[in-house]
């Protein structure tokens, strides 16, 4: 589906933690126009001021709506969060590629990590291989159990979930990577998203006990300026197979969703 | 009312054109805005070679405006003529500005010299004012000596127009206009963006890698207008004014105080159908373009009459 400029009706808007909400707008088809780690760039206020989109990745979908999940961290996220149920809002989307669902094979084990904001992604994700009946197994990482903003949305699904917090207050205790087997990835495929040190973590930690034989792909958050492959301001760095060069691409419209073993971190 | 309006010798169906940098080639966004509809699109600096850009962070927002140090990313020529340009053949009725930067003046008449063969190129805008790069570009910029041999030698490698953009980062923006014109550009396009910076407290360090970037949007706009009503009293030729325009108010403001066209950038990233919602609200308040064209100092020569 092509991205679209919309204006659209907010359907509800809930406080899920202090800090985290989930907003609903009215997409007819969104469960047809949208896939997992997709996005769509969201006029967060009407004054000028915050005055860029902000990005917001799709939490669920129905046939009439799609929901996305966020935490209030500065400007942008401030005037969204004062948006009201039955305003309209303008929005872009659907935007950027999504994981390759495709590439599963049969027998492979899937293997989904998200955290933080990152877990938006991967529960679509997770729902939508439910419809597919694809197995997984779910790993979530917080901070500390108030943070969990979606509970009842996480007890829902089907497949294997486990909870980690830092501060050990729900589930286990420490980081995801520290809850994982790392030998047990034998003819695995892992989509992954989550804040930046814990992509890191899993790309150095498969890469340090040289499992050759299974892809991480992750997707990514950069800083946007239009979220259409225009301005150039959202860039990682990827490696060019043929030789030890590097590209820029656009996480807006070359990702959000990498393979790990293309990145090369700045 | 028509829009149709006249850029010195090109005609344009309406006066707002997609600036630089903000619109990428006109494909990105053409599922949500009909690019056909617009008076202009000016293309992404291109440059003889593919440039990789600066570092990261390359974008942050400020109060009403945008801070970018983007730095030229770009394909470079070659792949401009492979993908960019047979697909402009199909598109109708809205001119093709390219606009051309550079390391040094050789660079830039390269580029014109292996387009200047493409009939779906309209005019070639030359960027002597990116505050993004350490070579060419603003240091031409910066220099009237330079400024001049540019032009001259772009004139002598294409019958096409030569849109010149200018930067306003220096004191002396209408010396730097008159320089164009005498020169023998035929129209001016300004401004690019101010240098700004912005200093991260936790680090105490500079932000951007390359330490300043341009600062772009709404907040911009009374200074860009400003320098707009010196350079249009001073020079005689065709201007596409540009900074912050936002809304129709703004463009009007702009075609009053000299501007023939205006340009828009940074509000494509908020609205990607802005330049044909200004246009048709235009229409829609029956704006009769040409009459209202430099009327700034029309009205202050009939002053000095009465007077
Ligand atoms: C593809 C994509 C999907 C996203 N999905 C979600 C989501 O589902 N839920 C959610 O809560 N957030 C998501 N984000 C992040 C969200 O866009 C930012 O939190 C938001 O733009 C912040 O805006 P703000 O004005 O509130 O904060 P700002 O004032 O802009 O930023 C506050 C702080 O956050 C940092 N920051 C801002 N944007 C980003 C970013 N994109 N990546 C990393 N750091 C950033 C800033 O540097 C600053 O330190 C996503 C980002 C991308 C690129
Ligand atoms: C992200 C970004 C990239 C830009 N790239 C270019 C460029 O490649 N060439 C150029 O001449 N101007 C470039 N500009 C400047 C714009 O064309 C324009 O002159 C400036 O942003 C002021 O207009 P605005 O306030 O409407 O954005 C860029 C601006 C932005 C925000
Ligand atoms: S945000 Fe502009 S290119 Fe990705």
């Amino acid at each position: 589906m092509t991205k679209q400029l919309r204006n659209c009706r907010i359907l509800a808007h809930k406080e899920l933690t202090p800090n985290n909400l989930s907003m609903q707008v009215e997409w007819l088809n969104a469960d047809q126009d949208f896939q997992p780690a997709q996005f769509v760039q969201v006029e967060t206020s009407t004054t000028l001021d915050p005055l860029i989109r902000r990005p917001f990745s799709i939490f669920d979908t129905d046939p009439y709506s799609f929901t996305i999940t966020y935490k209030k961290i500065g400007a942008g996220t401030q005037a969204l969060s004062t948006r009201k149920k039955g305003d309209t809002i303008s929005i872009i989307g659907p935007l950027g590629n999504f994981y390759p669902i495709h590439k599963i094979k049969n027998n492979q084990k899937v293997l989904i990590v998200g955290g933080g904001t990152g877990i938006a992604s991967v529960h679509y994700l997770a729902k939508v291989l439910e419809k597919k009946n694809i197995n997984y197994t779910l790993l979530i990482g917080f901070s500390r159990c108030t943070d969990i903003f979606c509970e009842p949305e996480l007890q829902d699904l089907k497949g294997e979930v486990i909870i980690t917090t830092n501060d050990g207050s729900k589930g286990k205790k420490g980081f995801v990577t520290e809850h994982f087997n790392f030998h047990d990835l034998n003819n695995s495929i892992i989509f992954i998203c989550g804040p930046e040190p814990m992509t890191r973590a899993w790309q150095k930690k498969s890469e340090l006990i040289g499992i050759q034989n299974y892809d991480i792909y992750a997707s990514l958050e950069e800083y946007m300026g239009c979220g259409l492959g225009i301005c150039n301001g959202c860039v990682v760095k990827v490696k060019i197979k043929k030789n030890d060069q590097f590209d820029f691409k656009c996480v807006c419209t070359n990702g959000p969703v990498f393979n790990l073993k293309d990145i090369i971190w700045t | 009312m028509d829009l149709k309006t006249k850029l010195g010798n090109i005609e344009l169906q309406n006066p707002l054109i997609a600036a630089s940098g903000t619109f990428g080639y006109g494909f990105e966004i053409k599922d949500i805005i009909n690019i056909e509809e617009l008076g202009a699109v000016t293309t992404k600096t291109i440059t003889l070679h593919p440039r990789l850009g600066n570092p990261l962070p390359r974008i942050l927002e400020t109060p009403a405006g945008l801070l970018n140090s983007i730095g030229l990313q770009n394909p470079g020529l070659k792949a401009f003529k492979k993908n960019i340009i047979l697909p402009w053949e199909k598109i109708k009725n809205v001119k093709m500005f390219v606009s051309v930067g550079g390391n040094d003046i050789s660079e830039y008449i390269q580029v014109i010299a292996e387009l200047d063969q493409y009939s779906r190129i309209d005019a070639f805008e030359l960027n002597i004012s990116c505050p993004n790069v350490k070579k060419g570009c603003l240091a031409i910029g910066s220099n009237p000596i330079l400024i001049e041999q540019l032009i001259t030698q772009a004139k002598s490698q294409t019958k096409k127009p030569i849109i010149v953009k200018i930067s306003p980062n220096f004191s002396n923006i209408i010396e730097t206009a008159k320089i164009t014109e005498t020169a023998g550009a035929d129209i001016l396009s300004m401004v690019n963006t101010f240098l700004g910076t912005k200093i991260d407290i936790k680090t105490k360090d500079f932000y951007f890698k390359n330490k300043v970037a341009g600062l772009s949007g709404p907040a911009i706009k009374p200074l860009a207008l400003k320098l707009l009503v010196d350079v249009a009293e001073q020079v005689k030729l065709p201007i596409i004014g540009m900074g912050g325009i936002s809304n129709t108010e703004d463009v009007l403001e702009f075609l009053i105080a000299g501007a023939s066209a205006v340009s828009i950038g940074t509000m494509n990233f908020r609205n990607p159908k802005i330049l044909l919602a200004l246009a048709n609200e235009m229409k829609k308040q029956d704006i009769n373009v040409n009459e209202i064209i430099g009327s700034l100092f029309n009205r202050k020569k009939n002053k000095t009459l009465i007077l």
